[in-house]
């Protein structure tokens, strides 16, 4: 017999699924709970080399209220339907909107976008979990707040409460996003309510302002996690700078990467370069600028003398290292001072200041990303061989010069061996890097897609073997990354998971965690 | 106007004609399964965007629709996300087709849900000179009635060119109650056994070249479809530009003007040319159907 549903929850019958349907739409109305095919596909499409039936879900509701949320999980327990929640779900290369599991019911908070505050002195935002960058960006223009974001290369659509709970990265000096966390409201699976650090305490003023509250520091436990459903997030804001300074240093030779990570860590551990830098391949910046059928056809790698014409035409260096100095005009000329002398050292290095970049389309958008305004042109990368494929490998490096050129010539070697491109770069952060890498390949191309999905795992797996973690990964893949850490840690996830979710109703699979 | 009431009936009227000019009687449905008061077309700033548009006012064309509506972002969905999100704004209600490249689909899709809407298919579409199979096709529709690539197919077998076409259906039950034998004019069909039933359309290879072609796994487990269903089909109005019949079969599968939705998950057709025309230019884009 047809079944109502497109999917269907693992171990739930349809008639217990349908009377679960039932429930929902009596707590947040008919038209927010979305079962048809037509309403569900565009939660489905993904980027990943898997088929997209393994992801489908069997159901999305659009929740308005934490009242709400709390309703959905009783009856998610009651009748053991798992959720996976969203905030916006563009998480792109790293898995979308679609759920880990086929039959999952997307949460979807994309409703609950209220900006609840934004403190022009204490500098920082309170917002739902729903709220974009652009929005609240567009906030902080109408009331002319000398504030500052600091958003991912998907800024103007993606939002800050996915992005930090993904632990992902942006560009300016408070790239580190979950560092400048401050604060959330939890909804957990047993429907209570869980204000984080100073929010726990009534009439308290400095959920915004104190991250650690009193006892163990619980806001880490729900992030990559599936501990519970966060409703309201805090952070903290950059003050906007009284002058600006981008740059760029281009080189010429991959083996170059040794000296400028050595030049810059310290450069970035004592201040003097304040921002997550960026050191990009050329083959990273190039979709900007071209498209690879202008260079290569065939199968196989593209070739290093084609990345040597690319750079010819284009003006670009093997490694483009874009960063900023913010401050006063007098700390931006000392400093200024202090980097154009460690990066001449050698010769090596084309500095080029924003004057000089011009409207070079790649040095706009590295600009816009560093002073945190809103720009897609990082999108430019799916263009490069097209055909919808992408994803994220993410793993971290000491920021040492000798580890970069490693972990570089291996992600070089083992992309080539599947015939896919290096469109790499390296995040610099606090002490480490982030190793940046898009698999790129043609989502039509079964040969190709196949050859994606063995080679990504092959990454992983060499990767782990040297000792390299994966700080994030797109949905596929999560249970092998989270085999990488080992099993004592995936025990104490476990028992977390247990403790706070028996009927693992909140995104089993998440983080490789049921 | 409610394009599939009234075009749809123009369309049947003008089956007749249209047979005769090689357009294929099958490809209108009995009854309109969907409504919408407005169609839209929206290119993306790709260098398809004009020949796509050739298809899409031809389908438009030959059921008497005579109200699209055409948009353009200057310079793609990259730069300006805003003006979409205007767009999709001001046209509630619409059902837009849209074509644009896989950057600015990424974009698309995400803004789209957004803005609450009901995406009936994607499809990505890819030519390269120096593959297997120089023009490639998937989809992934709501359901088997808003498959293209049926239209396509017949489109495209006499234009001389080897390609593949594969459409996975998310509500495979829909057609149940329809046609689940029916094999395509030029075509050897065969079906997978299992509940998740795939069709399989080969032309010019064999059933086991076809599933090498696909990535499937042997040939155990297929059976023939019988090819009696298919003697209706005349198919002689094949463009040869390949974007153009693309347009057409999206535009096609937007105005109601469908193939025949078989009950499967998802289908494929596979052709072998032996005298290539020509081969085309590196070229990819990817289209939409999305109810606004």
């Amino acid at each position: 017999m047809a079944s109502k549903f497109i999917a269907l929850p693992k171990s739930v019958s349809e008639k217990s699924f349908a009377a679960a349907i039932a429930e929902f739409r009596r707590i947040v109305g008919q038209d927010s709970v979305l079962v048809t095919a037509e309403q569900l596909a565009p939660y489905i499409k993904t980027m990943m080399p898997v088929p997209d039936a393994d992801h489908t879900p069997s159901a999305a509701l659009l929740a308005t209220t934490v009242e709400q949320i709390q309703k959905i999980v009783g009856i998610c327990n009651t009748y053991k339907v798992p959720i996976w929640m969203i905030s916006t779900g563009r998480n792109f290369g790293y898995g979308s909107a679609a759920p880990a599991e086929r039959g999952q019911v997307v949460l979807d908070l994309k409703r609950m976008n209220r900006i609840l505050e934004v403190d022009p002195d204490l500098c920082f935002a309170l917002v739902e979990a729903g709220v974009t960058y652009k929005q609240l960006y567009d906030y902080i223009q109408e009331h002319k707040y000398p504030l500052w974001l600091s958003c991912p290369a998907p800024s103007a659509i993606a939002g800050p409460t996915g992005n930090t709970l993904d632990r992902g990265v942006g560009y300016t000096p408070y790239g580190e996003h979950f560092l400048f966390a401050c604060g959330m409201e939890v909804v957990l699976a047993n429907g209570e309510v869980l204000r984080t650090g100073m929010g726990s305490l009534p009439k308290s003023n400095t959920w915004q302002v104190f991250k650690w509250g009193y006892g163990p520091y619980l806001d880490g436990i729900f992030t990559q996690s599936n501990y519970g459903i966060v409703t309201k997030f805090g952070f903290w804001l950059m003050p906007a700078p009284p002058a600006f300074k981008p740059f760029v240093i281009q080189y010429e030779n991959e083996d170059d990467i040794v000296e400028i990570v050595e030049t810059i860590r310290p450069l970035r551990i004592s201040g003097v370069i304040p921002n997550a830098i960026v050191i990009a391949h050329a083959l990273y910046e190039a979709p900007t600028k071209a498209k690879r059928s202008d260079y290569v056809t065939g199968p196989g790698a593209i070739t290093d003398e084609a990345v040597r014409q690319i750079m010819k035409d284009h003006k670009l260096g093997v490694w483009n290292v874009y960063a900023a100095l913010y401050g006063t005009q007098e700390q931006i000329d000392v400093n200024w001072k202090i980097v154009t002398d460690a990066f001449s050292k050698s010769g090596k290095a084309k500095i080029l200041t924003e004057e000089e970049a011009g409207d070079d389309p790649a040095f706009q958008y590295r600009a816009a990303l560093m002073r945190g305004d809103m720009t897609l042109k990082e999108f430019s990368l799916y263009n490069w061989r097209g055909g919808g494929g992408s994803m994220w490998f993410a793993p971290v490096s000491q920021a040492r010069g000798s580890e970069t050129l490693k972990q570089m010539a291996m992600t070089k070697r083992i992309l080539g061996k599947y015939g896919l491109d290096y469109s790499g770069e390296f995040i610099v952060g606090m002490r480490d890097m982030h190793h940046i890498v898009d698999v790129l390949y043609d989502k039509t191309d079964p040969a190709m897609t196949k050859a994606a999905y063995q080679c990504f795992d092959e990454l992983l797996t060499e990767f782990s073997n040297e000792g390299y973690g994966t700080y994030r990964v797109n949905t596929a893949f999560m249970d092998k990354v989270a085999h990488t850490y080992g099993p004592v840690q995936r025990h104490v996830h476990k028992t977390l998971k247990k403790a706070l979710d028996p009927n693992g109703i909140l995104a089993p699979g998440k983080s490789g965690i049921r | 106007m409610d394009i599939d009431r009234r075009n749809l009936m123009k369309g049947l009227l003008a089956g007749g004609a249209l047979l005769a000019l090689g357009t294929p009687a099958w490809t209108f449905a009995e009854e309109p399964n969907r409504t919408a008061k407005r169609c839209l077309l929206f290119l993306g700033d790709n260098y398809v965007d004009e020949r796509f548009a050739n298809g899409v006012r031809a389908a438009c064309q030959e059921v008497g629709y005579d109200g699209l509506e055409t948009r353009q972002v200057d310079g793609g969905l990259l730069s300006d996300p805003g003006k979409l999100v205007s767009l999709l704004e001001q046209t509630k209600g619409a059902r837009w087709v849209a074509v644009m490249d896989d950057a600015s689909a990424a974009v698309f899709q995400e803004l789209g849900r957004t803005a609450g809407g009901r995406l009936l298919s994607v499809g990505s579409h890819a030519s390269a000179k120096d593959d297997a199979c120089p023009l490639r096709h998937t989809w992934l529709a709501a359901s088997s009635a808003q498959g293209a690539g049926g239209v396509l197919a017949t489109r495209l077998i006499g234009a001389g060119e080897s390609f593949s076409i594969t459409e996975s259906f998310l509500d495979g039950s829909s057609a149940a109650s329809k046609l689940t034998n029916w094999s395509a004019s030029g075509f050897s069909s065969y079906r997978s056994a299992g509940s998740d039933a795939i069709h399989l359309h080969c032309s010019g290879l064999s059933l086991l070249e076809g599933c090498a072609q696909l990535g499937l796994a042997g040939v155990e487990g297929w059976t023939p479809i019988p090819s009696h269903v298919s003697q209706r089909e005349v198919v002689s109005r094949q463009s040869p530009q390949w974007v153009e019949s693309v347009g057409y079969a999206v535009a096609a599968s937007a105005l109601g003007i469908q193939s025949i939705p078989e009950s499967c998950s998802s289908r494929a057709f596979v052709h072998r040319a032996f005298n290539p025309h020509s081969l085309p230019p590196t070229q990819r884009f990817v289209s939409f159907v999305m109810d606004i």
